[in-house]
């Protein structure tokens, strides 16, 4: 399990971050996203083995949302 | 009556746009699938009925499916009834505190620069405006989520239409402060169910187009949102500058340039003033004349005459002295001002301040 840290550009307003924790229900191995509109960033737990960064970068690009690594 | 149309249309105009941005996410993601199902069942028929009049068969009944626009009336019946609630305990809230015109003030003001504030966030001016806007906690927004999922009957809509009393909009935010401004429950809570009720229309008719018109669009209306919460927080700010007797506001530069134009009508024939009493027409539409003279050095007894005024006006207030009186539709309120220093000014308004007057002392 790792934690990483991600800066997240295109959130308009908290329902977006609400939008992009809602990827921890879908994709598994990730066991928490905490997504933060105020700071434009998010913090993800997720399980290397079961799901790679890239999944996770695909699935927020899909909901319109640019993510970059700190 | 005045203050749950103002609330309405607040609603109608930019609540609705605003309560979406926030609440609408939760909404989408709960009715969905419910929709997306009931839609493509409501294809098939269509093309099932096209078939079978290509067949010279009766055609089907399939105009307009009511069970697409369900789900939403749902939840906003519940988003109404839960935020009536919380209206009738912010209005008792407030009857309990007992503000006065400084409290008042303070809270018009804050509400103003956090409208102003979250204006300025939507039109991303800077990042730092993003702290305007208040989050739920995690656990309780992961807790709406995971219902939002699993929610397949009405009673998704339902319980999550009541849960958005929990993740309130930067414009019901504001509202919720004017609930507790009204100091009395029952009026506290119609206060919330006409600004709800008012966000409805515009609710329901966006969460039902947007799944067609899409994001493209709400850019646009969020900047017309932004637009008019940047309005309203001068105004709110405004009012609480008035409120608290500043001469910088803009009703108080305004009303000075006004009063050197013309005056307005008084209500009622107003006996002649001299020195030591005054006497006020507080009318409909303010108060006349707009500025008073007095004797320096001498206590003044200030009478305010009402006739059939049904305005804001009967909520009179005098920021300075702390006198608060609420006048009769119809007569004569008698205040005792004690001496003051000549050339000093002591100015005068409505509890909102909306309308304002000031009365000078001279020697």
């Amino acid at each position: 399990m790792v934690k990483k840290k991600y800066r997240v550009e295109g959130m308009d307003c908290s329902s977006c971050a609400i939008n992009i924790e809602a990827i921890e229900d879908i994709l598994p191995g990730i066991r928490q996203i905490s997504a933060s509109y105020q700071k434009g960033q998010m913090v993800v737990e997720f399980d290397e083995s079961k799901v790679s960064e890239a999944q996770i970068f695909a699935e927020i690009k899909k909901r319109g949302y640019q993510v970059f690594e700190m | 009556m005045n203050q749950l149309f103002v609330a309405f249309i607040t609603g109608l105009t930019t609540g609705g746009l605003s309560c979406l941005a926030v609440q609408g996410g939760l909404l989408a993601s709960s009715l969905e699938q419910q929709l997306e199902q009931q839609l493509d069942g409501q294809i098939e028929q269509e093309i099932t009925a096209r078939r079978a009049r290509r067949f010279g068969k009766k055609s089907a009944q399939f105009l307009e499916n009511p069970k697409l626009a369900l789900p939403i009336l749902l939840f906003l019946a519940a988003k109404l009834t839960a935020y009536t609630i919380l209206g009738f305990f912010l209005g008792a809230l407030g009857s309990v505190l007992q503000l006065n015109a400084i409290t008042r003030a303070i809270l018009l003001i804050g509400v103003g620069i956090f409208m102003l504030g979250n204006a300025l966030r939507m039109l991303n001016v800077h990042p730092i405006f993003r702290y305007f806007s208040i989050d739920p906690p995690k656990f309780i927004t992961r807790a709406i989520r995971r219902k939002a999922k699993n929610g397949r009957s009405f009673f998704a809509p339902l319980f999550l239409g009541a849960l958005t009393v929990l993740i309130p909009c930067g414009v019901t935010q504001a509202m919720m402060a004017v609930a507790i401004g009204t100091g009395s429950a029952l009026q506290g809570a119609m206060l919330m169910f006409a600004f709800i009720l008012g966000t409805s229309p515009v609710f329901f008719g966006v969460a039902y187009l947007a799944m067609k018109v899409g994001a493209r669009l709400e850019k646009w209306f969020m900047r017309f949102v932004a637009a008019v919460l940047l309005v309203l927080g001068l105004v709110s700010i405004n009012s609480g500058l008035t409120l608290m007797g500043s001469p910088l506001s803009v009703t108080a530069i305004f009303q000075s340039v006004k009063s050197a134009q013309g005056e307005l009508a008084p209500s009622v024939a107003l006996p002649q003033s001299d020195g030591s009493t005054l006497y006020l027409s507080a009318g409909n539409s303010g108060y006349s004349p707009h500025v008073l003279h007095a004797l320096a050095d001498t206590p003044i007894t200030l009478n305010l005459m009402t006739n059939q005024t049904f305005s804001c006006a009967r909520s009179f207030v005098i920021p300075e002295l702390g006198v608060e009186k609420l006048l009769p539709e119809t007569g004569t309120v008698a205040i005792s001002i004690p001496a003051q220093a000549a050339g000093s000014i002591m100015r005068f308004s409505c509890s909102m301040g909306m309308y304002t007057g000031e009365i000078v002392f001279d020697q």
